[in-house]
């Protein structure tokens, strides 16, 4: 009987009541899932992004896709709007990432997003930067968190974008965590391939120490 | 700006293009905190003492432990950074105890780690177990542990009562007093510290991420369990030492494995959560939609026309289509106010937890609807159909920020908070918003702890309930619910001197099947801008019906609020049906609340109860920024503790924790429960529906803050 009161005590105490009556019943599957470990993030993940270069340079608006290094996974992103310097480019599954200059300045929709950047101009490929970043943590605090950045550069490099080759500059971003929080910081090194004009073509961006770093390719547009 | 996925093209490439993004399905990689092991009382510990680490704050343990058995359920919540408090349940199988052969037992412990540990001295810790009522667990301790390395800790400590059984050392502090525990429900302040003290220690090695080994020497010679008082032996203590194994399955699951005393095995597992540490880590959902720039005014000054105000049907257009884009993200348009420069939205939240989300979401669906000269947007969140408070944003501050660096604090600096203003007229409500009618029908669940016949109890059901909006601010409702199994009507008959305002549960439990839940009218107003009103008449809930009235005092800014409420009630016939029984009572209390900057909230109410009784209650709760609450509280009356019966007064603990904390999705619903390690007639409240204080200020300053670094997401 003690066994018994046991088992039924946990789940009570766990899901026992809730504001709607309904509600505890929704929470048993998270409840098991969080037990089992069994959380990864949002909606089961389903194909991939399965497109040609071919069907890539045919489509007719501006396209970005988009890699996790972590995972290999690739995602294309449509460009939704444009707001002063910012453009924001979302996928069809709600997630948006946000570009300044080429650099990611912030995400929404993949849990602790990366709120803002203040983002220096790494275009010169030179010299040293600083970069703030604000992510959102589990305790609902924005995290200020600054960087010390350093910038080189290597000429020339081709790179097959869709299938063709570009000749591009590429600028490498090493940035270390500075301040008095600087433990608890991450160092990452972000790397851009930029054309004479300065538009940015291609990057490996660090997104967030969970995620890791993406690669982005902006296709055409 | 662009929509591309409105574009034909966009949509027929779609399909071959975007199948599938995964982005949010990345695995959450993140290194957890590590976390001191728990023991079998299900506190901070080796096997069966204490250690002085202190779990993360704000850990809440959930842990059941086994042997010979006894088996202990434990809650425990890490309050402070150096304090742990914990409520037990322990059952003790086939012991034959003071009358019982299954003998139950709460409990409350209450540590406090004094001294951090540092290079060279060791982290120390007071602690008190099993304080307050009957106290057959009851314990002192202090105690020291220090770390060898990363992996290795040895702890060394000095116990009293049940820790200070086994090899004492003498009684530092003089003869421990014998027990006199009455009603029970008091703190046994006379025993702290007396009597024998007994050293014990123990060993943890850790030798990878998961896996703890522990060994101890436990100070308790179980003497009630092994023989004495105790007409059956629970177990054969032959050692004092004790070994164990803790494994962490994942960052919710531990489970642990001993030997005890040289003859039991033992088993424990814990499921552990933090309010700072959700299952998803942050919100998964999908993001806002654009925030739409209006075209820069000096070189399109046109664009800013105001004579669109002044045309047929322009303002009942952008009020529609407000209202569909509105309700697609979960915000529901009771009314919508548009001038020329002005659009105030009077909007009812339906779906986000973090209240500073459904506000940006709103400032974010007007930016798109709201032709470009109208340039103040005023956000007024309602709650019963009142104002609860206006957000007012300026619409270039909004196309100014919201890429900027640090964008959520610069909103806040400056967003406009203050009270809501009027309630405006019938022609700015949407089409279709008054009346409205809503019904729900979902399962309930009942449970009933404690009894020592039974210690859990529950029941399942189906509930019906529906509620009719004639026009703002009055509701009327109703629910109806029916059983289909559980045991909830097998408890034991009041043994109350008091009137049995609560302790016939069982006969509402028997006789009241299918019952009518509640059946009331109510009606929100406000006097005046700080001030809010309700009047509720009707079936208010299961025991009782009457007449309720409540006036409450909040400015927007202020962490204080007061409150004033009077009742008068009737108690209802054990059928569920329309009828009272002859027990009416006059009852209310005046309320103080207070949200102090640290994370606590505090609330005092003073006032007669529904027995009759006059007293006070005291409710103090940590609240965490996402909605997480844990806290505790207690009643004072005239009625003593005799009179008052087992307990000698009211008091438990509640939890809250929203659901989008495991979900990672906003949503409005959350999971808690008070517990009370029993319910009796004293210092007992009426359960009002829908009162005002906790509805309001979720709208207000300290809680809006509290999440406003989801304003933007």
């Amino acid at each position: 009987m003690i066994k018994r009161a046991l088992g039924a005590l946990g789940l009570a105490v766990l899901a026992g009541c809730s504001n709607s009556t309904s509600s505890s019943y929704e929470l048993l599957g998270p409840v098991l899932a969080t037990v089992t470990g069994a959380f990864g993030g949002a909606a089961p993940a389903a194909g991939g992004f399965e497109a040609t270069d071919e069907q890539m340079r045919a489509f007719p608006d501006p396209l970005m896709v988009v890699e996790t290094e972590a995972t290999g996974r690739r995602t294309g992103f449509l460009l939704q709007g444009t707001n002063r310097d910012t453009q924001t480019w979302a996928s069809q599954d709600g997630v948006t990432l946000s570009f300044r200059q080429g650099q990611l300045v912030s995400s929404r929709g993949l849990g602790n997003d990366l709120m803002s950047v203040d983002s220096p101009d790494i275009r010169p490929g030179r010299g040293t930067v600083s970069r703030v970043r604000y992510r959102l943590g589990g305790d609902e605090r924005v995290v200020r968190r600054r960087f010390d950045c350093t910038l080189s550069q290597s000429g020339g490099e081709t790179l097959s974008i869709a299938g063709l080759p570009r000749s591009l500059r590429r600028v490498t971003e090493s940035c270390v965590p500075s301040g008095a929080a600087a433990a608890d910081g991450q160092a990452f090194e972000n790397r851009y391939w930029i054309t004479q004009g300065g538009a940015v073509i291609r990057s490996r961006q660090f997104l967030t120490r969970e995620l890791g770093y993406l690669t982005i390719t902006r296709i055409n547009g | 700006m662009t929509r591309n996925f409105r574009s034909p093209a966009a949509i027929a490439m779609g399909a071959v293009l975007l199948s599938g993004t995964a982005l949010a399905s990345w695995s959450n990689g993140a290194g957890a905190e590590p976390r001191p092991t728990l023991g079998l009382y299900g506190t901070t510990g080796l096997v069966d003492m204490p250690s002085a680490l202190s779990q993360p704050d704000g850990e809440l343990t959930f842990t059941s432990s086994y042997f010979a058995g006894i088996n202990r359920n434990t809650l425990s919540f890490q309050i402070l950074p150096r304090v742990q408090g914990s409520f037990r349940y322990s059952g003790y199988h086939e012991f034959n105890y003071a009358g019982f052969e299954d003998y139950y037992d709460r409990s409350f412990d209450l540590s406090f780690q004094f001294f951090d540990e540092s290079r060279y001295l060791p982290a120390m810790k007071i602690g008190l177990q099993d304080f307050v009522g009957t106290g057959i667990s009851s314990g002192e301790y202090i105690v020291a542990t220090k770390h060898l390395g990363p992996k290795i800790a040895v702890t060394a400590g000095l116990g009293w009562g049940r820790l200070g059984s086994e090899g004492d050392i003498g009684s530092p502090f003089g003869a421990r007093p014998a027990r006199d525990f009455g009603r029970g429900g008091k703190p046994n302040t006379g025993e702290w510290f007396k009597g024998p003290a007994a050293p014990f220690a123990g060993l943890s090695y850790k030798p990878s991420e998961a896996l703890t080994l522990l060994a101890e020497y436990s100070s308790d010679a179980y003497r009630l369990e092994t023989n004495g008082r105790s007409a059956s032996r629970l177990f054969a203590h032959e050692s004092p030492f004790n070994f164990g194994v803790d494994y962490a399955v994942n960052d919710t699951l531990t489970v642990g494995g001993y030997y005890l005393y040289g003859s039991e095995i033992g088993l424990r597992f814990s499921l552990a959560l933090n309010p700072a540490r959700p299952a998803v880590r942050g919100s998964v959902a999908a993001a806002p939609g654009a925030l739409a720039e209006r075209p820069d005014p000096a070189r399109d000054p046109d664009a800013y026309f105001t004579a669109w105000a002044a045309r047929p049907g322009v303002l009942k257009t952008l009020r529609r289509d407000a209202h569909a884009q509105l309700l697609a993200e979960g915000i529901e348009v009771t009314a919508l106010s548009i001038t020329e420069g002005r659009a105030e939205l009077r909007f009812r939240n339906l779906r986000y937890d973090a209240e500073a989300q459904a506000i940006g979401r709103a400032a974010r669906v007007l930016s798109r609807v709201m032709p470009p000269s109208v340039e103040t947007f005023v956000l007024v969140p309602t709650v019963f159909d009142i104002g609860a408070s206006a957000v007012t944003l300026r619409r270039s501050d909004l196309e100014r920020l919201v890429e900027a660096p640090d964008a959520e604090a610069q909103l806040f600096a400056v967003a406009g908070l203050g009270a809501a203003g009027p309630r405006p007229g019938p022609a700015d409500r949407p089409e279709g918003a008054f009346p409205k009618l809503t019904y729900s029908i979902g399962p309930f669940v009942r449970s009933s702890f404690f009894d020592p016949s039974s210690p859990v109890r529950a029941a399942f059901g189906l509930s019906l309930g529906a509620s009719y909006t004639p026009r703002p601010g009055l509701v009327f409702s109703g629910a109806v619910e029916k059983k289909l199994l559980g045991n909830l009507d097998e408890g034991r008959p009041s043994n109350s001197v008091l009137p049995h305002v609560r302790t016939d549960v069982v006969r509402y439990e028997r006789e009241g099947d299918p019952a009518l839940r509640n059946l009331f009218g109510a009606y929100y107003f406000r006097p005046s801008d700080d001030l809010y009103g309700r009047v509720t008449a009707g079936y208010l809930e299961r025991m009782f019906g009457g007449v309720s009235g409540e006036l409450l005092y909040k400015p927007v800014s202020s962490p204080l609020g007061l409150g004033l409420e009077l009742n008068y009630a009737a108690k209802r016939d054990f059928d569920g049906g329309f009828g009272f029984q002859d027990y009416d009572v006059l009852t209310g209390h005046v309320s103080a609340y207070y949200d102090f900057d640290n994370g606590f909230h505090g609330q005092l109410d003073v006032g007669r109860y529904l027995a009759g009784d006059v007293g006070a209650t005291l409710s103090l709760d940590r609240e965490f920024r996402n909605g997480w609450s844990v806290g505790a509280f207690a009643t004072l009356t005239d009625v003593s503790a005799e009179e008052f019966g087992e307990g000698s007064f009211d008091k438990g603990i509640r939890i809250s924790i929203p659901l989008s904390y495991f979900t990672g999705t906003p949503t409005r619903g959350s999971i808690g429960r008070t517990i009370r390690p029993i319910t009796r007639d004293g210092g007992a409240r009426l359960s009002v529906p829908g009162r005002l204080y906790e509805g309001i200020r979720d709208y207000h300053e300290g809680e809006l803050a509290d999440q406003w670094g989801r304003v933007w997401r």
